[in-house]
């Protein structure tokens, strides 16, 4: 055997240990998925959906925090190196009201909890072996709570192996969040910006202990008043920034 | 210089050429909504930007329609100041006018069972009730969660009104109102004059042992160490001296013992006191916390009952003529059958029925007594043996009801071939009725006393029939006006029975008086009264003061008993 003919043999030696290495993973990962769906267990397929549900929520609410509950960068502000959105604004017209009521923001929040469930989580989902799962029609809902938001599921799903099947509905997933707190606050903020042209946040705070506002005042160049506002949950981090123009 | 005038305006109209396409590049636009971000109503150079599922125009956003500001009242509810109306719409609310100050955008604090919910509209409080299925309280005055919580707390305090300290609900409070604390407090001394644990009583619930301040009002279960405060956690009360325990093996209450308030046993015990609390008769007169002596004949002769047990009782004393068959007094009139209970520690009784329509039947269940009441079915007794040749026989006299067969009587023919049988019918009530004899009623069962050709009437027979008298020997005025004292004295009167066994003033558990009615009753159970119908115990007596009770009570001493008299 000559040297050229040795190196070919290895490198047919290490492919084929490639390929074994990686058949044997394909095959064991087969099989746990398969131990899984023994004895028709729910709880992955429960489990699953769910995980992708409280996903999909927690950006929701990420971003309407962010963007006080817009998805992105709308009618903005910069303050300190980023873009604040205006939900008041006045254009020395007239001054409207741009907050998103929240059944709208709940309707928000089911929607792409539909659209994330339908097309990156169940479209083309397998859950290894011969496991066959059907999904029927999906119906989401959403409630945001103070502390809390829920999203309900209602999804069918059929989930069969072999001979033996199960069905699998109504998922609920609960997400601790003072987002529902805090837009109460900027809520009440524009309707006293808006209705008595001020807001003293001393006094809410007072009324509202597990509320932090920061109010910002500046005079913008057409001397019209920009008045920042920061809505902090004093039990967490959680955060809405936004502005004012009047 | 035309030449310059030419060249001129030429100049002006390029410029002017110019300034109209400056214009046209500065052409601004109201989108409806602003595609990009989603905003409603912002102005834009570039029409394409506007979303075209929705308006549009090329004036100013404050001067369109679809984008004047309007009050929004979302799906929730709640009203939005100045909102877009596209964006209102949009969104899936309502605009609900100009300005949201009206009723319905009204914000307050929404209070649904007793819980503080939220400051919102009154239309949002409305729905949250609704999706509970609860009422509500929307209170436009409240300004914080802590007031809300103080005004509407279903937790008691101390109220103080002009009128005085009372311990009370915040939402019962519509004065000062100090939540925990009791109106003994030191800290309201200057304004309620309440001194502490002044005396015990039992709690609201009736279980448990409790102090009351020198206002009425409750304070602590006895036992726990007075701070001011209210302690009503069951953690504060356990094995405190006055935390009664009503379930395991030794049960105890709130009850009336040796002068005070205690824990006592739940069960009914031979020589014990129970306190009734209060019973109301019409307006007359009432009684409260009378102390009742339990003895072994009120337990049907036993020493205990367990709490819960119940069991049968039937008051057997009547006026009964001298040398009378001894179980004649178990028919007399006036007698009733009742269920004793054992409930609390306490006997109570409750009657089957008015007049014997039905009677009470003892059961057992793992060794612990139950008695309940059934109909009486007597009617059909006396038609046993009907018939020219018909001979009563048991299983036709058991199966006509609840009657009872005489072995040794014979009726009708049958006295023919049995001469020295009984001269009675043989088949009679198990279970005597007793009748509105004072309204005439009974008369008919009685007169079929000795029916029969050769029967006759005798004293067993008569008694069995129900509420009869049977006179032997007395001429038929005379039974007439025997039998109309008894009337008046079952009716004026009262029961002679001696469920109780308490003998009080002129009351007493004596063989021969009748006694009827609940008013009656009560009053002899008690020991009140006198002057009305009590005062007519006594065998002897029972005629004469059978007739005085009956102009007293209610005349009723123009109402003759159903007697019937034969030999006489």
């Amino acid at each position: 055997m000559n040297k050229r003919g040795a190196v070919t043999v290895f490198i047919i030696l290490g492919i084929v240990i490639v390929a074994i290495v990686g058949l044997l993973f394909f095959a064991l990962s087969g099989n746990i998925d398969f131990k899984r769906f023994t004895g028709l267990q729910t709880e992955p397929v429960r489990d699953y959906v769910e995980t992708c549900v409280e996903e999909s929520l927690a950006l929701n609410v990420y971003n309407f925090e962010q963007y006080a509950g817009y998805d992105g960068v709308a009618l903005a502000h910069p303050h300190q190196g980023y873009y604040v959105n205006y939900l008041v604004y006045n254009d020395g017209s007239f001054i409207l009201n741009r907050i998103n009521p929240k059944p709208y923001l709940e309707s928000r929040i089911s929607e792409d909890v539909a659209n994330h469930l339908e097309y990156n989580c169940l479209n083309g989902v397998d859950f290894g072996g011969d496991t066959l799962v059907d999904f029927g029609s999906m119906d989401v809902k959403t409630e945001i709570m103070p502390d809390k938001v829920f999203v309900t599921v209602d999804l069918p799903i059929n989930v069969k192996k072999g001979s033996v099947e199960v069905n699998v509905n109504n998922f609920l997933v609960v997400y601790d969040t003072n987002f529902g707190t805090i837009y109460d606050a900027v809520r009440d903020i524009i309707e006293d910006e808006i209705n008595l042209g001020d807001f003293d946040p001393t006094n809410y705070m007072v009324e509202n202990r597990n509320i932090e506002i920061i109010k910002e005042v500046k005079q913008d160049d057409d001397r019209s008043f920009i008045i920042v506002y920061a809505v902090k949950s004093n039990d967490n981090d959680e955060m809405i920034v936004f502005a004012v123009k009047r | 210089m035309k030449k310059i005038v030419a060249i001129f305006m030429v100049l002006i109209f390029l410029v002017s050429f110019l300034n109209i396409k400056i214009v046209d590049a500065e052409q601004s636009y109201c989108c409806g909504k602003f595609a990009p971000n989603g905003q409603y109503c912002l102005p834009t150079t570039d029409r394409n930007e506007c979303d075209p599922n929705q308006e549009s125009s090329p004036l100013a956003c404050a001067q369109v329609a679809y984008c004047r500001e309007v009050c929004c009242m979302d799906n929730d509810g709640q009203c939005h100041s100045n909102v877009p109306k596209i964006q209102c719409q949009d969104q899936g609310g309502t605009a609900v006018g100009d300005s949201c100050s009206i009723s319905r955008c009204e914000e307050g604090w929404c209070i649904i069972r007793d819980q503080c919910v939220g400051k919102m509209s009154s239309t949002k409080c409305q729905r949250e009730a609704d999706n509970v299925n609860a009422s509500y309280d929307f209170d436009t005055s409240i300004e914080s969660l802590q007031q809300c919580i103080q005004e509407y707390s279903p937790n008691e305090g101390c109220c103080v009104t002009s009128s005085g300290c009372s311990r009370t609900t915040g939402r019962d409070c519509n004065e000062e109102f100090h939540p925990g604390m009791l109106c003994s407090n030191n800290d309201l001394a200057g304004v309620c004059t309440c001194q502490k644990e002044w005396e015990k009583k039992c709690g609201r619930d009736g279980e448990d042992v409790y102090f009351l301040d020198s206002c009425e009002n409750y304070e602590n279960v006895v036992g726990v160490v007075y701070d001011g405060f209210i302690h009503d956690d069951e953690s504060d009360k356990m094995g405190k001296q006055g935390d009664c325990n009503i379930g395991g093996n030794n049960p105890s209450i709130c009850g009336f013992k040796s002068g005070d308030y205690s824990c006592v046993d739940m069960n009914c015990i031979s020589g014990k006191d129970f306190t009734v609390d209060k019973i109301e008769y019409t307006d007359e007169w009432e009684i409260t916390n009378k102390v009742v002596t339990i003895n072994n004949k009120m337990l049907g002769g036993k020493t205990k009952r367990v709490n819960g047990e119940s069991w049968c009782y039937f008051s057997n004393v009547g006026a009964v003529p001298s040398g009378a068959n001894s179980q004649h007094p178990q028919y007399s009139a006036g007698s009733e059958y009742y269920i004793y209970s054992c409930i609390n520690g306490k006997v109570i009784a409750e009657r089957c029925s008015e007049l014997r329509d039905k009677y009470c039947i003892d059961d057992s269940k793992d060794g612990v007594n139950y008695a309940k009441c059934v109909d009486n079915k007597w009617q059909d007794c006396t038609t046993c043996g009907e018939g020219f040749t018909n001979v009563c026989g048991r299983d036709e006299c058991e199966g006509l009801g609840d009657c009872f067969w005489n072995s040794a009587g014979v009726h009708g023919w049958g006295l023919l071939i049995n001469p020295a049988g009984h001269d009675t019918p043989e088949c009679w009530p198990q279970y005597p009725p007793a009748f509105k004899h004072w309204e005439g009623a009974g008369q008919e069962v009685c007169e079929t006393c000795g029916d029969g050709m050769f029967n006759r009437c005798d004293d067993d027979e008569c008694w069995r029939l129900g509420d009869c008298s049977f006179d032997e020997g007395m001429s038929t005025t005379g039974g007439i006006i025997w039998g109309a004292a008894i009337g008046a004295t079952i009716i004026g009167g009262a029961h002679l029975l001696p469920a109780i066994g308490v003998k009080v003033g002129a009351v007493g558990e004596v063989p021969g008086a009748v006694w009827s009615g609940t008013k009656g009753f009560l009053k002899w159970l008690f020991g009140v009264g006198g002057a009305e119908g009590t005062g007519t115990g006594g065998a002897t007596t029972v005629v004469g003061g059978g007739a005085s009770a009956g102009g007293g009570a209610s005349g009723a001493g123009n109402l003759p008993r159903s007697v019937i008299i034969r030999g006489g």
